[in-house]
């Protein structure tokens, strides 16, 4: 990027060491305002789902047309909020907190590929890189968990911690399939592999369906949504984790969980739902690869509110029940039959 | 009926019996003090009688008497039908054997009578304050303690004891090991976590609180403290005049208020024997069916949020919404509604109701089925909610349960059935009962009520004619302004009505109704004045969440909220 | 000179959250103070080139293994109360000990003949790292996802056998 940066005219004086600065500054700013903007847009189209789901309005004032800038007043309202913490608290622990969740989403989305040229940065342990983000948002739960001193708090946090790392597994082996088949971690490398016509999608083909359910399911749990919403869970344990913030702090984790459903969803476009290609070959010209991408990934944060907003929540032995003993089985043997078949076709 | 009861009573107890009565249809039996326990397990065992059901435990104050204190047993047989009350009379500091022996619902019951009254009551498991604070001095129902004494107190009650914490498990039943429950450093050591469910916690609707002690998420040992709502109805009544009254029943179960409205104008004019006019009994089965709808739907949708579907709530608040349209435009208020007054109601429907409560019903029954298509069999909701929080028919029985929380383990008991009043018994509708006991039965008892409500005020408002709202009887209606201007009866009459309100005949009586919860009893003393001597109200959740700790023993955290949430625990019924 | 500079904060990262582990007599912020360590030493995997090595790094050491450490000091009764004791004797052993590994690994580290390898774009590793796993170190590889395995079964038996004591 900085090569870019370099061509342009004000800045071609510069030495190269600024410009390589200038470059990351930009493009970690360029990202921060992804997900500022685009967690405020998911927080305001979940209100307005919810109330239509829900039979009223939603926001409707702010912003004139249906209260389009609700999230921004929001914002400003969270940002002039005293920021009150627990006297007893854990003080570094607890500031900590919402910084490792916000920087778990962050790190994610440097490897999103919007689009072939279009991709913060192009790793070759993509798949695998953003699984291992995930883990700092882990440890940013059992940060506030423990540093809120608060009991609720802390059984949001160790509810949190185990549903997260045990979804890992059949989150994981549900990508494996996947990888086999093209061999490949790197995120554009499985995009590839599903170009031209819709049937070359993963999703079509009947064992990487079955990953897809798996995929999406565990994703819901990796992120904390309803029917996996323990760690929050408002009628039982308060607000979970998050009970003790207030102001910057919580919007920080707000900002956070909104950014991690855009990403499993994204990924979860990028693996099975053919990435930035429309399906249709006459379409995929490279100006709308990220507007396919994106808007197909809205499709998957969209279904992720309307099950929030329609399903019950599970109690929590019966989401490790779920997990242990139906998925990891279902995802492992689905792994097992399509390497066998594999291996008999090749 | 009770004649017969009052005979085998006296039969069998014999010398003991001070004196019997049968007013007002309900068998009453004084008892000295020593007999009181044989009596009562004579009540409960024999099969005449069979007063499986205690409905409660009533104190009366009676200070110029040497044996100061009444305390009533007040109970009901579900098989035989028979209603009996067996009373002693003790003086103060004089202890009554208690009868949590026999009922597990005499405990909390009698609590309210130690806490209000100061009787103590020897061999009680648990005698402690209930309805007022650990702290507060004196007893405040006691006709000596003014009216207007207000007491801080500051220091929150402290429920599990430090023996329980430390050895809760042995205490119930499961093993532990003991080399680490020893005191260190003055601190309780255990290796189980106290939490405070309440008294602010989403999941508690309204000021309750439960301290929990937790083996990971699991519940081994719970205790229950109620009293944050506690704003002194009954103490209240004994200073106000019996229309004054009306407006304190709206905020006891101030979710179905009306309900509330009918059931105490009823116990009052059963006292007086007052008949009202038709069409006041139609429209009064009518708005206490729509309380009983609009009771249901907060008591289901709230469930369904308390176990995470959110949006069935949305849907039976939008329903109830339309259904307090109607009830605004019926009385002017929304929850606190004050629609019913001795002898008759406050003002007549409006023109248009019957066609705005039809279109409102049909809401209502729209919505019932998109939440009923949501949950009913729902995968997650029935691994959630089927067998969780159960209770046999025994055991509901044994806790004093009544209303649909005793319907959903199969037991038929509703009072418009069983007893009807108001003209229930001729109106068609069923009563629908569960099998299990648990949370999914209540949920779906409830809902089907709601249709058979909906059932009872379509038949209502089919048979509503023209006609008076008031009852001509003179002891409880305002003469017509003529009779008031142009003869002195009619200005006595008015002048009286005003100045000294409603006069009830001296006497006792127990008046009851099927209220949103359960049965919902007024018992009344009355000495003739305008005051009541005593209103005791037996609020049906009362009993019901006296047996909340042993409901969701084992039972995780979420499992318990679940349970509460289906319980329908209104912290103004329960607290009073 | 720029890529000099960040190794320098990763690494002093490295070193100051490593000196809170050793120091801290709070179990959760040495707890904490590893997550930061083992971020360091990831960083360091990331100048080194070892894309996969980085990835690996976070997922075991951070979201598994020091999760699991966390949620055990969490559970631990009273864990607040527990301040880690620091008498005379820990320090001067630890050090000693400290001493020692340094020592070997100075000398381990000055008598390897190291690849000297200009830094600049970074080749993929997984592919190679994949074929070495199940070619030439397969025997090892598989070893360790046996002894694993026995490991998560020991682990399962030994809290079973809890339960049972428990019902009976």
């Amino acid at each position: 990027m900085h090569e870019t940066l370099s061509n342009l005219p004000l800045l071609s004086g510069l030495p190269a060491q600024v410009l390589v600065v200038l470059a990351m500054v930009s493009a970690g700013g360029i990202i921060l305002g992804c997900i500022a903007v685009g967690g405020m847009f998911f927080i305001w189209s979940e209100r307005k789902v919810a109330g239509y789901i829900q039979s009223r309005y939603g926001p409707m004032y702010v912003g004139g047309w249906h209260g389009v800038l609700q999230s921004l007043a929001d914002g400003v309202k969270l940002l002039l909020k005293e920021d009150i913490w627990p006297e007893k608290a854990d003080k570094p622990l607890w500031r900590m907190a919402p910084l490792l969740v916000f920087l778990g989403a962050f790190l994610s989305f440097v490897v999103l590929p919007f689009g072939p040229n279009f991709v913060g940065a192009n790793l070759d342990i993509g798949l695998f890189y953003v699984m291992a983000t995930s883990s700092l948002v882990v440890m940013g739960v059992i940060s506030a968990g423990w540093g809120s001193n608060n009991k609720w708090a802390l059984y949001g946090a160790l509810r949190g911690a185990a549903q997260v790392i045990s979804y890992e597994i059949p989150l994981g082996l549900a990508l494996l399939p996947v990888v086999m088949s093209t061999g490949s971690l790197n995120l554009g490398t499985i995009i590839q592999a599903q170009a031209g016509w819709i049937h070359n999608w993963h999703l079509l083909n009947p064992l990487f369906f079955v990953s897809f359910w798996i995929y999406v399911i565990s994703s819901l749990a990796e992120v904390n949504r309803v029917p996996f919403d323990l760690p929050e869970t408002e009628s039982e344990l308060v607000s979970g984790y998050h009970t003790e913030y207030t102001g910057m702090k919580f919007a920080f984790f707000f900002l956070g969980e909104y950014a991690d459903m855009f990403v499993v969803s994204a990924i979860g476009v990028t693996v099975f739902l053919g990435g930035w290609y429309s399906g249709i070959p006459a379409l995929d010209v490279p100006a709308l690869f990220p507007l396919i991408f994106i808007l197909k990934s809205f499709f998957l944060v969209f279904v992720q509110i309307w099950l929030r907003w329609t399903l019950p929540r599970l109690r929590v032995d019966q989401l490790m029940y779920v997990c242990w003993k139906v998925f990891i089985p279902i995802a492992l043997a689905n792994l097992l039959l399509y390497g066998v078949i594999r291996t008999v076709l090749s | 009926m009770s004649r017969r009861a009052l005979e085998h009573i006296a039969s069998e107890i014999g010398a003991d019996v001070v004196e019997t009565s049968d007013e007002l249809g309900d068998a009453s039996v004084t008892v000295r003090p020593s007999a009181l326990h044989r009596t009562l397990e004579f009540c409960r065992d024999d099969p005449r009688l069979r007063c499986d059901l205690l409905l409660d435990v009533i104190g009366v104050d009676y200070p110029d008497r040497a044996e100061r204190f009444d305390v009533i047993y007040s109970m009901r047989s579900l098989s035989t039908g028979e209603r009996v009350r067996v009373k002693t009379r003790v003086a103060d500091g004089e202890p009554v054997s208690t009868a949590s022996d026999l009922w597990n619902s005499a405990n909390w019951a009698e609590r309210e009578v130690y806490d209000l009254y100061g009787v103590p009551f020897s061999d009680h498991p648990d005698l402690r304050r209930i309805l007022t604070h650990h702290e507060f001095k004196g007893h405040a129902l006691r006709k000596d303690y003014p009216i207007e004494k207000g007491q801080m107190c500051y220091v929150p009650e402290k429920l599990l004891t430090d023996e329980e914490i430390r050895f809760g498990p042995q205490l119930y039943g499961r093993t532990m090991d003991r080399s680490d429950a020893v005191v260190e450093e003055e601190e309780i050591s255990s290796d189980y976590l106290t939490v405070n469910l309440g008294p602010s916690h989403p999941a508690t609707h309204g000021a309750l609180r439960i301290e929990a002690l937790l083996d990971g998420e699991t519940i081994i040992h719970s205790k229950s403290e109620i009293g944050y709502l506690h704003r002194c109805f009954e103490k209240e009544s004994e200073d106000h005049t019996w229309q004054q009254i009306i407006p304190y029943t709206d905020r006891l179960n101030y979710v179905s208020a009306l309900t509330n409205n009918v059931g105490y104008v009823l116990a009052v004019e059963k006292m007086m024997a007052i008949e009202v006019p038709e069409r006041c009994q139609t429209i009064r089965v009518l708005v206490a069916e729509l309380g009983r709808i609009m009771d249901h739907l907060v008591c289901v949708g709230t469930n369904l949020v308390d176990i995470g579907a959110l949006t069935n709530f949305w849907y039976f608040f939008n329903a109830r919404e339309h259904l307090y349209t109607v009830v605004e435009r019926m009385c002017g208020e929304r929850l606190t509604t004050s629609y019913t007054r001795i002898g008759g109601l406050y003002r007549d429907l409006y023109e248009g109701f019957e066609d705005e409560l039809r279109h409102s019903l049909g809401k209502v029954e729209e919505a019932i089925g998109e939440v009923t298509a949501l949950v009913q069999r729902n995968r997650i909701f029935m691994d959630r909610a089927v067998g969780i929080g159960a209770i046999s028919q025994e055991d509901a029985i044994n806790w004093g349960w009544t209303g649909p929380c005793l319907r959903a383990t199969g037991v038929d008991y509703d009072v418009r059935k069983a007893s009807p009043y108001g003209g229930y018994e001729t109106y068609d509708f069923d009563i629908p009962v569960g099998e299990n006991g648990d949370v999914y039965d209540r949920v779906l008892c409830r809902i089907e009520e709601m249709y058979q409500s909906i059932g009872i005020v379509n038949q209502a408002m089919d048979r509503l004619k023209p006609g008076p709202i008031f009852s001509e009887d003179r002891r409880v209606t305002m003469p017509p302004k003529d009779e008031v201007y142009n003869s002195i009866e009619g200005m006595m009459n008015h002048f009286k009505l005003v100045f000294e309100g409603i006069q009830v005949p001296a006497g006792e009586g127990y008046g009851f109704s099927e209220g949103a919860n359960g049965e919902l009893g007024f018992f009344i003393v009355s000495d003739g004045s305008g005051n009541p001597y005593r209103i005791k109200v037996r609020p049906p959740c009362f009993p019901i969440f006296s047996s909340f700790t042993e409901l969701v023993k084992g039972h995780m955290v979420s499992d318990a909220i679940a349970t509460l949430g289906g319980l329908n625990i209104i912290a103004g019924e329960l607290d009073r | 000179m720029i890529s000099g500079l960040i190794w320098f904060l990763f690494a002093g990262v490295s070193v100051g959250s490593a000196v809170v582990v050793a120091t801290s007599k709070n179990v959760v912020h040495c707890g904490f103070g590893l997550l930061f360590t083992l971020l360091g030493v990831c960083a360091m995997y990331a100048f080194l080139g070892a894309d996969f090595l980085m990835a690996t790094q976070v997922i075991v050491y951070v979201g598994g293994i020091l999760v699991l450490v966390l949620f055990a000091v969490m559970m631990t009764h009273r864990i607040e109360s527990n301040r880690l004791r620091d008498e005379l004797v820990q320090p001067v052993a630890a050090l000693g000990a400290a001493a020692l590994v340094f020592g070997l690994s100075m000398l381990m580290i000055t008598r390897t003949a190291w690849d000297e390898k200009v830094p600049g774009e970074a080749l993929p590793t997984t592919s190679s790292f994949g074929r070495a796993f199940l070619t030439d170190y397969l025997f090892p590889f598989e070893f360790a996802s046996v002894l694993l395995l026995v490991a998560m079964m020991g682990a399962a038996l030994i809290t079973r056998e809890k339960k049972e004591e428990e019902d009976q």
